[in-house]
């Protein structure tokens, strides 16, 4: 544990470990939070997570993390870290097991008058036409080479095989297909573990919730990116399955024995790294991006499922059943980016883990309207609680490499949350709330109750006042369809 | 002697497991990692699936075969209740895993961690203590 008095308070949200806290920090550690937010953040290993992270050779200006950091393995959740192209490395570990984690909001051109009456119909129909829980494959199974052209072609690939509209790609962070994908860089292995698992949501806190523009903070970008109040939105929560979870552990087992080749001292092994530069680290990057794309394309199919159930109960109902999207952005990923470091423009290696990309407007990455508007970044918050949507912003680019935090971070353990209410309390409150619950499995309710959460206002309020991130809207759920 | 005990842990699953010597620490710590996540066991048979890991040190061998493990399970739905070894050195290991086909568990193991993962020699034998990203 490290003890608050080594931390120094820039602002009221910011505050920094110096670099001479420890002899192998190469920069300072920052951490976005409040003062007792702080204090929460403390109970835990994550700053000394943070501070081996400072650690890392060619890391660029500091180690970041996002205010709903919590203790993770290698990198805490919510933390973030630039390493130089040429001299720095990349980590397995800086990025997780379940690589492009990502949400998806899709906007309906319905209001909550319209299906208030339906809801409970829809989110059931939703929930028996979405495969989830753990280990849950879905309807299809893709063999291996059309599985490869996924790999490679992600979200694109789901137009082509009649899943997706041209519209969706111009709406998906990258449009939805990495450039640095091969699929011969990803494991036989774990193409065996994510061949059927296309269009499936899996368990944990990955879930499916029908929410409502609650409010709106700035009515400009909102109608820009087509919301109005009272209107009915679906956000879609999960990554890459199995197959990212294998990529990751293959990679991680291959580097874990050349560290000391490459010169690399770690803290932590699951911080196992390589050189950029080297044909591991590359490797690794190809197939991360593989398994970003397949998770696009999964959530790509969720999507194209969700518009069949909405098609069947709403459709009936003589009901407009258009879902658009909003936007597509990953939270779990590592990314060759341009950024401004002391005046020059350098290529970076960005880990986000547990972090949002958030560009700021004008950014070449973004289409059009998101070039105007600044990136949207969607921070879910719990079952119970509201979700945001915000916009990226220059001063995101400035301080933390166009990153924002990705939800309200956990709190409290999974069993500490099974001791303070068991899964039918949970389903009792939400129910009681107006909240539509379906959910087979009573332990993943009690898992995941809102309590296990930190409040994730004061969480987006630390984004939004230290300038990171511009909140636009605020989401309340109205459905919650999630696995075991 | 207990065989295991889940720890607390902000996000992902900890367990600490104990044994008299390497190839039980191994067991016990595959039946601690398959009984926490709960399987939905169908059927009454058994089945046997081999296995086979093998690292660099011998640390990570038990990361390995548990990695392995976890893979096996995912691709042929089945849990593992024991495992009979084939063979066991230090950098490597070959074994038949006694196999229950399940529908589903409660939890789901993304995969074993190195992080904070230590095995220490007690009085009594070895104790591990693992963190699985769930």
């Amino acid at each position: 544990m490290i003890d608050l008095k080594n931390i120094k308070k820039l602002t009221d949200f910011l505050f920094e470990i110096p670099k001479d806290f420890r002899a192998d920090m190469r920069v300072p550690a920052r951490v976005y939070a409040t003062d007792k937010m702080l204090g929460q953040i403390a109970d835990d290993r994550s700053l000394e997570q943070l501070v081996n992270v400072a650690a890392l050779p060619g890391i660029c200006k500091y180690s970041l993390a996002m205010p709903d950091m919590h203790e993770g393995y290698g990198f805490p959740i919510g933390g973030v870290a630039a390493m130089d192209a040429d001299t720095g490395v990349v980590s397995p570990g800086g990025v997780g097991y379940d690589i492009n984690c990502g949400v998806r909001l899709l906007r309906s051109a319905l209001f909550f008058e319209d299906i208030k009456d339906l809801l409970r119909s829809v989110a059931h129909q939703i929930n028996r036409d979405v495969p989830s829980g753990v280990g849950r494959g879905g309807d299809l199974e893709f063999a291996p080479q059309e599985l490869d052209l996924i790999l490679n072609k992600g979200a694109r690939r789901m137009l082509a095989l009649g899943y997706a509209t041209k519209r969706d790609l111009e709406y998906i962070e990258e449009g939805g297909c990495s450039r640095w994908a091969d699929a011969a860089k990803v494991s036989d292995r774990a193409k065996r573990r994510g061949h059927d698992q296309i269009g499936t949501l899996g368990s944990g806190n990955h879930f499916l919730e029908i929410q409502k523009v609650e409010e709106i903070y700035e009515p400009n970008i909102a109608a820009k990116l087509g919301l109005k109040k009272d209107q009915i939105v679906v956000m879609i929560h999960t990554g890459s399955r199995g197959l990212g979870h294998q990529v990751c552990a293959d990679y991680v087992k291959k580097m874990i024995p050349k560290l000391s080749e490459w010169g690399i001292e770690l803290n932590d092994k699951e911080l196992a790294a390589a050189p950029l530069n080297s044909p591991e680290g590359k490797d690794y990057l190809k197939a991360m991006a593989a398994a970003a794309n397949f998770a696009w394309a999964n959530r790509q199919m969720i999507t194209h499922l969700i518009r069949g159930a909405w098609d069947r109960i709403l459709g009936s109902e003589g009901l407009d059943t258009g879902l658009e999207l909003v936007y597509d952005v990953a939270h779990n990923m590592a990314k060759i980016e341009e950024h401004e470091v002391d005046g020059k423009k350098i290529k970076l290696c960005v880990h986000r883990k547990g972090a949002t990309r958030a560009f700021g407007p004008g950014r070449a990455e973004l289409n059009a309207l998101h070039q105007e508007t600044g990136q949207p970044v969607f921070i879910p918050g719990t079952m119970g609680t509201s979700s945001y949507l915000l916009v990226g912003t220059d001063e995101a680019m400035a301080a933390t490499f166009g990153t924002v935090c990705h939800g309200a971070g956990r709190r409290m353990s999974r069993k500490a949350a099974k001791r303070k209410a068991t899964g039918a309390e949970v389903r009792k409150n939400l129910e009681q709330m107006g909240i539509v619950v379906e959910c087979a499995s009573s332990h993943g309710l009690a898992e995941e109750a809102p309590d296990a959460y930190k409040d994730v206002d004061e969480v987006v309020e630390v984004v939004a006042h230290a300038g990171l991130g511009q909140k636009v809207i605020k989401l309340k759920p109205l459905a919650v369809i999630k696995g075991g | 002697m207990k065989k295991y005990e889940i720890l607390e842990h902000r996000a992902d699953l900890k367990i600490k497991v104990w044994a008299k010597d390497r190839q039980e620490l191994f067991c016990n710590a595959l039946k601690a990692a398959f009984e926490a996540i709960e399987p939905n066991i169908v059927g009454a048979g058994t089945r046997v699936r081999k296995i086979r890991a093998a690292s660099e040190d011998e640390n990570s061998l038990l990361i390995d075969f548990l990695n392995e493990a976890i893979y096996l399970s995912d691709v042929n739905n089945e849990t593992y209740i024991d495992v009979k070894f084939e063979s066991f050195a230090r950098h490597g290991l070959a074994a038949e895993l006694v196999a229950r086909p399940v529908k589903g568990f409660k939890q789901e193991i993304k995969a074993v961690t190195h992080h904070g993962f230590k095995i220490e020699k007690t009085e009594k034998g070895l104790e591990a203590d693992i963190i699985f990203d769930i």
